[in-house]
């Protein structure tokens, strides 16, 4: 190559370098994140979800009296909600965020990111995309298989009825969504735990508290939640039982625009830590 | 031009730990040598010429741009660093091409860098192997490689000829030469001081954060010779090469081995020492089997260094 490599770049700041950037910063993260053998986890918790529809379909089929699909549909929002919103897609979420950075500083490899002639912003944007992305593509493909999976038993008369008559595709597309924002909104948390805590494990299980106890928060305090939100979104409202604080549910606008909002303030808040952060592998 | 690095007031402390204290340092084009013994500060002040820490006092800018603007800064400089640590699963060749892609090349120009810079270590048989299965040196080379993958004026390399075999080490100081020659500016660290004397224009020494000597190489290796150095020499005629040696008036002490098969010298011209000793070797009055320093070590020249700088202030 005769030219200067520099010679080949566009101007420092310009939109089309930090485009070129942002597209290689999102590519290497997809890879590392999702392609690698911290990944298998994440699979793990994906499959949950189906699995568990796997059994509830078995057992339909082998005692189908009283089952249609409108309660597949009932019992598909109990595990939504109950597990896959306050279990798999909260520990799914933390694990592959927190990991953006933190798994960067257990791999020792972090500087490598750091010695590129990318603002460390641009940095912590490709990987929270690429943290989006994946997850919302991985949790959101499994919400979508458990769902159908739960109107199997019914046959495929059935299912395409429950579907494109009734509530199915609707109540498919909202669950999907809320997985998605689930994923913007714990991942977003997640990515600062992971910038701030060495071990991220503690504050991690106390968010998960909060999270958990919300059904015995008061309204204000309840909005201080992401599964708030995520539960205002839900197709199918559940009891929160004999002793939860029954609030307003949240209008949709507000718990998605609420949602989206929170995360890019913490995505700021964690691009403000990334133009701070040593690399000082040693000490953590 | 503006300095090439410049060390203003610069101090880093790890809480109560110092890392360096009131640097002011400039450094000028070509070759310079940090040394120092392990934990004096070497690496501490190599993170901050790259932004990597942030001092806690003072600042340090490469050509006038300061560490915090990395948009600028890594298109001047490549740094190996001394972590000898890797992105899990990466081949040496995705190692550097992914990373040349985040510097906003396109796909095709990232792979043409990364071979380019693949063959000038010598790495291009081993280039898709991952990086986790390479030997010290491979690991050594491959860091190297991307530090320079991107032909940047300024390299810094924190301890590059650890873990090289000579053959490997031999190579890798052409190719700094040639790095120099070429125009590119190259701080490089080592805790041994004779692998700088052979690199380097100039020289900083560096010890318990704080710089001990800064300068061209000359003035600080006549310091360094005023400190006697102790050489090792194994021959069967050890008794009569003592005798010999100390008619030479840079001698200071000789102590026999044990078992009467050599000696132990201590001289305040090693380049006399050597040369004496190649002419009785010349003149078959000794047969020399083995010889080398006995206390090469770059702590024995600091502590030389830093007692007499406070036996004369």
């Amino acid at each position: 190559m005769t030219t200067e490599p520099v010679a080949l770049l566009p101007a420092p700041g310009s939109p089309a370098l930090r485009r070129r950037q942002l597209r290689a910063v999102f590519r290497n993260e997809l890879a590392r994140s999702f392609g690698s053998r911290r990944a298998i986890l994440l699979y793990l918790a994906a499959f949950a979800p189906i699995g568990l529809a796997i059994v509830v379909a078995l057992v339909t089929m082998l005692e189908p009296e009283g089952q249609s699909p409108a309660t597949a549909s009932q019992t598909y929002a109990w595990i939504y909600q109950v597990f896959v919103l306050r279990l798999v897609l909260f520990f799914g979420n933390v694990w592959a965020f927190i990991n953006l950075f933190r798994g960067e500083v257990l791999d020792r490899s972090l500087h490598f990111s750091f010695l590129t002639p990318a603002r460390r912003e641009l940095i912590v944007l490709g990987k929270f995309l690429a943290g989006v992305t994946g997850t919302s593509l991985l949790f959101g493909a499994a919400t979508l298989v458990s769902y159908v999976v739960m109107f199997l038993p019914f046959g495929s008369a059935g299912l395409v009825d429950f579907v494109f008559a009734g509530p199915g595709l609707g109540q498919a597309a909202a669950y999907v969504g809320i997985t998605a924002l689930a994923c913007v909104g714990y991942g977003s948390l997640a990515l600062l735990l992971g910038l701030f805590f060495t071990n991220s494990v503690l504050p991690a299980l106390v968010l998960f508290a909060w999270e958990t106890i919300e059904f015995l928060l008061p309204g204000a305090l309840k909005r201080v939640s992401v599964i708030h939100y995520l539960k205002s979104l839900a197709p199918l409202p559940l009891s929160d039982g004999p002793f939860a604080i029954v609030a307003e549910p949240s209008p949709a606008w507000v718990s998605i625009g609420g949602l989206l909002v929170l995360a890019a303030v913490l995505v700021t808040i964690a691009c403000w830590r990334a133009r701070r952060f040593e690399i000082r592998y040693g000490e953590d | 031009m503006s300095e090439l690095l410049v060390f203003d007031n610069v101090s880093k402390f790890y809480g109560e730990v110092l890392g360096v204290n009131r640097v002011n340092l400039s450094l000028a084009p070509g070759i310079t040598g940090l040394v120092g013994p392990n934990g004096s500060g070497k690496t501490t002040l190599m993170n901050l010429a790259t932004g990597l820490i942030q001092p806690t006092q003072g600042t340090v800018t490469v050509r006038g741009i300061p560490t915090s603007d990395p948009e600028r800064l890594f298109r001047l400089v490549g740094y190996a660093t001394q972590f000898d640590s890797f992105p899990p699963g990466l081949t040496g060749r995705q190692l550097i091409s992914r990373y040349l892609e985040v510097h906003g090349y396109p796909r095709s120009v990232a792979q043409e860098l990364t071979q380019a810079a693949i063959a000038r270590v010598g790495l291009s048989e081993a280039a898709d192997r991952r990086v986790g299965g390479y030997s010290k040196g491979m690991r050594q080379r491959i860091k190297l490689a991307q530090a320079i993958a991107h032909d940047p004026p300024v390299l810094i390399l924190d301890e590059p000829l650890n873990g090289l075999d000579p053959m490997a080490r031999a190579e890798a100081i052409q190719l700094f030469q040639a790095l120099a020659e070429a125009g590119r500016h190259v701080l490089l660290s080592s805790h041994i001081l004779h692998e700088v004397d052979l690199i380097s224009d100039r020289v900083v020494l560096v010890s318990s954060g704080y710089i001990v000597a800064a300068g061209e190489i000359e003035g600080v290796r006549t310091e360094i010779h005023d400190h006697p150095i102790q050489i090792y020499v194994r021959c069967r005629e050890a008794r009569h090469l003592a005798a010999r040696l100390f008619e030479s008036d840079h001698l200071v002490e000789v102590t026999l081995h044990e078992d009467l098969q050599g000696l132990n010298a201590r001289t305040r011209d090693a380049d006399r020492f050597y040369l004496t000793l190649n002419e009785l070797a010349a003149s078959g009055e000794v047969t020399i089997e083995g010889l080398g320093p006995a206390d090469e070590d770059v702590q024995a020249v600091y502590s030389y260094l830093i007692t007499e700088e406070g036996a004369s202030s």
